[in-house]
């Protein structure tokens, strides 16, 4: 019998009635088989007997905390497939809300992020200002902008180029000035009666001052118009260039 | 709808509360560490709970142990150290269990502890090891340990054979080193 395999299965109860009858003979008549089987039983009763039950309570309770894991995840997921078009929906109606409130929140105002885009959007569209003296500059100042409050004092700075276009709905108006320290830029913006991101001047209360592109600037708003005056120059100064543009 | 997943979570956690010990004790005697067969329990474990509905609610213990092994084998197997198949080719032929000694084995392993019975049985190849674990410890049938390993039965006793023969050379060297067995006593000690 190849390896005493019968005689662990006899050993183990799964041998049929007649095998079992073949074994049994064998067994008082072999006794190489006989001690096989006697030492097969032996070892599984030591094993049986002196092996240890292990201690899992602890597992056992990880475990039920990995089943509350599950079951929650399973319960957001179930949630989530659920009500996933309706979630959708909410949140595409969320997102227009947002937008058409923000549109009519905030279509009288613009960010100073947005003139940095405005002015680096007109570059491109830059136009010689007259340079002939006896032309009034402050009338022409005012003709370019369509109406900005800009004041007859104007002529003490030297334009020295303009662009102008249509940005975000919003027309505006750049125009750069020269004078003794170097270039100073206007961007006006037509319809804007606030620029976010700036705050009060200090000592000129008419002013709010910040920075755009890393440049300082004033910026103020008069009769619809936000007006912003941008150069590598003391907010200070700026405000007095300002002073003059308006005519103050 | 919510009353039927609370009773399924109850009826699995009952079943599965009872064969605990068995799945703990078997990923421990398959990983041999602590760490590893913990790992693995709860792995297993929530793996079943995700099957659970594919269950054919025939053998629980079986069907959870089979996932065990086959966790072990997927994850665990590649990394462990120690005792693999070794060269024993399972169709080999194996001398007869019992020839090393007159002295009967009730007598020779009698001084031994559960935990020498333990480290010997660490020291048995996987596959021998499981089936020797799951007959012996865990009091499946044939039929079961083949479901579980996934091979025939003639596979499973010869394993099992092999196993306990492995077994038993592993107890008796114990048994000698640790002076429970007389020198004289031994005739062909491997």
């Amino acid at each position: 019998m190849k390896d005493h395999l019968d005689l662990h299965a006899f050993a183990d109860g799964e041998l049929s009635a007649a095998e079992r009858a073949e074994v049994e003979a064998r067994l008082k008549t072999c006794a190489v088989s006989s001690k096989t089987f006697e030492s097969v039983q032996n070892l599984k009763s030591v094993v049986g007997e002196k092996v240890e039950p292990v201690t899992c309570l602890k597992t056992w309770a990880k475990c039920t905390e990995r089943l509350d894991e599950l079951e929650k995840r399973r319960k957001a997921e179930r949630f989530v497939s659920k009500y996933a078009w309706s979630m959708c929906a909410s949140i595409a109606l969320m997102i227009g809300f947002v937008g058409v409130f923000n549109r009519a929140a905030g279509g009288s105002q613009v960010a100073t992020g947005d003139v940095a885009r405005m002015v680096a959007g007109l570059s491109p569209l830059s136009q010689r200002a007259p340079q002939d003296r006896s032309v009034d500059m402050s009338q022409w100042l005012r003709d370019v902008s369509q109406g900005a409050p800009v004041g007859a004092q104007a002529n003490a700075l030297q334009p020295v180029s303009y662009s102008q276009g249509v940005v975000d709905n919003r027309f505006v108006t750049i125009v750069n000035f020269q004078d003794a320290s170097g270039q100073v830029s206007l961007v006006i913006v037509k319809g804007a009666e606030r620029v976010d991101g700036m705050t009060p001047q200090v000592g000129r209360s008419s002013y709010n001052a910040g920075q755009i592109d890393q440049m300082n600037c004033v910026s103020w708003t008069e009769r619809g118009f936000s007006l912003l005056l941008v150069g590598d120059r003391p907010h200070e100064e700026l405000g007095r260039i300002a002073d003059t543009i308006r005519g103050q | 709808m919510l009353f039927g997943r609370r009773n399924t979570r109850d009826a699995f956690e009952r079943q599965a509360e009872k064969v605990f010990p068995s799945v703990f004790g078997t990923a421990l005697r398959l990983t041999r560490s602590r760490e590893d067969a913990e790992d693995l329990a709860q792995e297993a474990i929530v793996r079943a709970y995700d099957a659970y509905e594919r269950f054919d609610g025939t053998n629980f213990k079986a069907w959870i142990l089979r996932i065990v092994t086959n966790l072990y084998i997927n994850r665990y197997r590649q990394r462990q150290r120690g005792p693999q198949m070794g060269s024993l080719d399972e169709e080999g032929v194996l001398e007869p269990m019992g020839d090393e000694t007159d002295v009967p084995d009730r007598q020779l392993f009698d001084e031994l502890v559960g935990e020498e019975i333990e480290e010997a049985l660490a020291r048995v190849p996987d596959d021998f090891r499981l089936a020797v674990v799951l007959s012996d410890i865990e009091g499946m049938s044939y039929q079961e340990i083949a479901d579980i390993t996934d091979v025939p039965i003639g596979t499973v006793r010869s394993r099992l054979a092999r196993g306990r023969a492995m077994l038993r050379k592993q107890l008796l060297a114990y048994a000698k080193r640790e002076g429970y067995v007389k020198e004289e006593d031994i005739i062909d000690l491997p």
